[in-house]
């Protein structure tokens, strides 16, 4: 199994705050990971040093075995890796559609995409995701569960081998819940691998095959739901048990 | 030689003291607020050209209209902070657009204040004197107004700067300045809070004004030179940081006091280039925090 | 929205730019030669406020540089002024601005926000100083004097530009680019992780509006024809195309037009009885339209045709409504009673004899 992604010794401070310290971390390709910890622990400052939002303090990032720590965000979409937002950011003033053309049209660098071929891509990205009839909706009168399925489309039209999902259950009823997990096993099924950060429980034992724990910026623990579940310094800080 | 020095030095404290006044008016507004006031300058000039009329049409003396204007000079901040801040400040979705629109209402307002001070003083240059006599400092003749206005603007920069520090107030808006909503959490009124430093950053504007006039001739257009000004200094030490703006003030003061005696009419060049150069380099400035991409 | 999919319909946009050009272009057969004076003007302003919208207003990163990027073109128009036609200064003079706009984008496009509309300022401010103190002390020259083509030329090359201006935005809103520019300005972020090189694009697209930033110095420098530092970098220029901008609307192609040809005319109402006045009014309206109609006036007007086109439709349904119900339910009653009122009648009539 090759590591399509890989973190090593990835640290990173705001100002005075450690907000990440020296953390190792990869992702197999084909695996779904979980990312996990209380809040203020560093995940979505991984992701977003991950993502090339920001620049770590030290350490290094390989995506397909390239380097990738000093890139812009743009680039390193266009090597393959998505993401979505913890708070989505969706270009409110755009219809859902125009969202995702967009992304196809520029997460796809390889290749000249005419205006009509354009139109069938997104037509079908939506149909795969069960939201044809509402791809000219315009994204303010969407509901958050929809939102966010929209963003996921949108990750997906920039055609990622990987794809970083930041809180994507996170204010789901339990039936968006079980429709979310679905969809997450069925990309995997498309070959595309997983990187979640997550605070439902039992969505994120339910669908990675292995989850690594962090807190206060360092990983504490890493294995398969089973393992984590019964590590005591998880139970102790975080399960709260 | 060593008088050219001292004349460099004391003329440059002069300068910086007044720098520093205007500097930490608007460091106050943005900081704190969020408010980049580019009306700030007319405010500055609202205080001094009132200060001409006190003491031309009604003979109150300077050092007392400071007691006059600058509650004046409050108040309008306080209200304006209030009401139409207030109002940018809610109807914004996030910081940036206020900033935004914060930026571009302070604009109109400035078009506002400087035409209506152009209606009732006239376009024309106006000054008058006070305290003209002059003391001699080690050889060289000093004017006592200007003295007196370094010595102002020293006696209120360490007396704010003990405010911020030591004060319950001083350190509400220092928290209100670092994370508005903590400081909420904590119990701070943060809309008072707000109000309250643009109110002392248009205080201190007025007095800067008032100093200034003591000195200066006065013309309402010098409005924007004066926000510029500001503006330099405020990057200069970090936008954001008061201390900044107090150290950033007297050193900019003695950078235009050295090249004045080179060469006058470079000053403002001089000026100007530091500012790019600063905003090219070191964005954060000398002693700012850190500015990561936001 | 409601107003986006009525009006952005491309027919709409193309008559009415290709209607605006015709209309200018015959304007000097019928109208009277200040008429003509006082176009040229305008049309400055339009295409300042044009050009800064199209880098300015989907960015939402306000350029004070106009000033500079104008000011730079009038300055090589007075420069190069009898060495070379003035077609080939226009050209010069818009590819000298395109390439100073791009140093300027490439120096702080990547910073964000409040830095930005600093940084223009102060450059634009910079320039007018060092200039001004360039040639005081150094060349001895201040003024420089420019000979004019007349004015029919002037109005002519004015009206190309402004044709050139509008197309080009045109083109680019509707290119993958200007959406491109339009995600930028709701989520810089998001856009650049669905793949678009931020920095770059809005390097472009600033160098690109500073060419007919600058092409329009060059001809307004013959317009003009005295050109020192304070005449061709006044920071009004800098300061009026962000006011037109925002009051017209800046989201359409007819707000800045709306703006510039608004406030220009006001200007030239007010500027020699209430110089003060026209100032003041201007600031005051950009304080409004920034509390109360961030969409600009053109926003106001669309909705109040909407409005217009909703209550028209509501009178109309409410009509048939009325005749419908008249027709299927009161007109066969009353017909009824009449019926029963005759036979009553007639009964009676007949009892009686």
């Amino acid at each position: 199994m090759t590591k399509l992604l890989e973190g090593i010794g990835i640290s990173h401070s705001f100002g005075g705050l450690r907000a990440v310290d020296s953390a190792d971390f990869h992702v197999e390709q084909g695996e779904i990971v979980g990312l996990i910890g209380p809040n203020g622990a560093g995940k979505t400052t991984l992701f977003n040093i991950v993502s090339g939002a920001i620049k770590p303090t030290s350490g290094m990032i390989k995506f397909k075995g390239e380097d990738i720590t000093s890139m812009k965000p743009h680039q390193i979409c266009h090597r393959g890796m998505a993401r979505t937002f913890q708070i989505t950011k969706l270009f409110t003033n755009m219809s859902a559609f125009e969202n995702v053309r967009l992304a196809l049209l520029f997460g796809n660098p390889e290749r000249k995409i005419g205006r009509k071929e354009a139109e069938k891509e997104v037509n079908q990205l939506f149909a795969v995701m069960g939201m044809l009839s509402d791809r000219n909706k315009p994204v303010k009168e969407m509901s958050l569960a929809m939102q966010k399925r929209l963003e996921i489309v949108r990750a997906l039209a920039t055609n990622p081998q990987m794809l970083l999902l930041d809180e994507v259950m996170s204010g789901l009823t339990q039936k968006e819940l079980i429709q979310s997990m679905q969809l997450i096993r069925q990309l995997r099924e498309r070959g595309i691998t997983i990187f979640m950060i997550e605070h439902v429980m039992h969505a994120i034992m339910g669908v990675c095959d292995r989850i690594i724990v962090f807190h206060y910026g360092s990983k504490i623990a890493e294995g398969t739901p089973a393992e984590v579940v019964k590590d005591p310094t998880v139970n102790a800080i975080y399960l709260g048990k | 030689m060593a008088q050219n020095i001292l004349d460099i030095l004391i003329t440059g404290l002069i300068l910086g003291g007044i720098y520093a006044l205007i500097a930490v008016g608007l460091t106050l507004q943005y900081g704190v607020g969020r408010v980049l006031n580019v009306s700030h300058g007319e405010f500055i000039l609202i205080g001094a050209l009132s200060t001409y009329t006190l003491y031309t049409n009604f003979g109150i003396s300077p050092l007392i209209a400071i007691a006059i204007i600058t509650p004046v000079l409050f108040t309008i901040g306080y209200i304006l902070d209030r009401t139409l801040y207030n109002y940018l400040r809610k109807k914004a979705p996030n910081t940036d657009a206020f900033s935004g629109t914060s930026l571009l209402a302070s604009f109109g307002l400035a078009f506002v204040v400087q035409n209506l001070m152009l209606t009732l003083w006239g376009a024309n240059l106006k000054g008058y004197t006070y305290l003209n006599t002059s003391v001699s400092i080690f050889g060289t003749l000093y004017g006592l107004n200007r003295l007196l206005a370094l010595g102002v603007a020293v006696g209120v920069s360490v007396i704010f700067y003990l405010f911020i520090r030591y004060t319950r107030l001083g350190k509400a808006i220092r928290s209100s300045a670092e994370d508005r909503v903590m400081a909420q959490v904590m119990a701070v009124n943060v809309k008072q809070v707000l109000a309250i430093c643009f109110g002392l950053g248009a205080a201190l504007a007025g007095l800067a004004g008032i100093l200034y006039s003591m000195m200066f001739e006065l013309q309402p257009s010098k409005g924007i030179e004066l926000t510029i000004i500001a503006i330099v200094v405020v990057v200069f030490g970090g936008l954001g940081s008061i201390t900044g703006s107090l150290i950033g003030g007297f050193v900019l003061g003695l950078v235009t006091s050295i090249v004045n005696f080179i060469d006058p009419s470079l000053s403002l060049v001089a000026f100007y280039l530091i500012f790019i150069l600063l905003l090219i380099f070191k964005p954060s400035g000398i002693l700012g925090r850190q500015i990561h991409a936001d | 929205m409601l107003i986006s999919t009525i009006f952005s319909k491309r027919k709409f946009t193309i008559t009415m730019i290709l209607l605006s050009i015709i209309l200018l272009a015959v304007a000097p057969l019928f109208a009277p030669p200040y008429a003509i004076i006082s176009l040229i003007t305008i049309l400055m302003y339009v295409i300042l406020t044009l050009s800064w919208t199209m880098f300015s207003g989907p960015t939402n990163y306000i350029s004070l540089a106009t000033a500079a990027l104008f000011g730079v073109g009038v300055y090589t128009s007075a420069t190069l002024n009898d060495s070379l036609p003035l077609i080939v200064i226009v050209i010069i003079s818009g590819l000298i601005s395109f390439l100073l706009a791009l140093l300027i984008g490439m120096l702080t496009l990547r910073l964000k926000g409040v830095y930005f509309i600093l940084f223009t300022f102060g450059v634009t401010a910079l320039i007018r100083n060092a200039i001004q103190w360039w040639e005081t002390h150094i060349t001895l020259t201040v003024g420089r004097h420019v000979t004019s083509p007349g004015n029919d030329t002037i109005y002519t090359y004015m009206v190309v530009l402004y044709s050139l201006t509008l197309i080009f935005i045109f083109l680019l809103q509707n290119s993958s680019y200007g959406m491109a520019l339009q995600g930028i300005g709701e989520n810089e972020d998001a856009a650049e992780h669905i793949g678009i090189d931020v920095t770059r694009i809005k390097v472009i697209v600033f160098a690109l509006s500073a060419i007919f930033m600058g092409a329009a110095g060059a001809v307004m420098a013959t317009r003009w024809r005295y050109i020192d530092p304070n005449v061709a970098f006044n920071p009004l220029l800098s300061f009026l195309p962000v006011l037109m901008a925002i009051f017209g609307g800046t989201w359409l192609l007819g707000g800045p037009i709306l703006g510039a040809v608004i406030f220009t005319l006001l200007q030239q109402y007010l500027i020699t009885e209430y110089p003060y006045l026209y100032m003041l009014l201007m600031g005051l309206t950009l304080v409004i339209v920034i509390l109360y109609l961030p969409g600009g006036l053109l926003t106001l007007v669309m909705k109040g045709y909407i409005w217009l086109v909703i209550q028209w439709a509501k009178t109309k349904w409410q009509w048939q409504v009325l005749t419908t119900r008249w027709k299927e339910e009161w007109r066969p009653k009353v017909s009824m009673w009449l019926a029963q009122w005759r036979l009553r009648w007639q009964w009676r009539l007949g009892r009686k004899r």
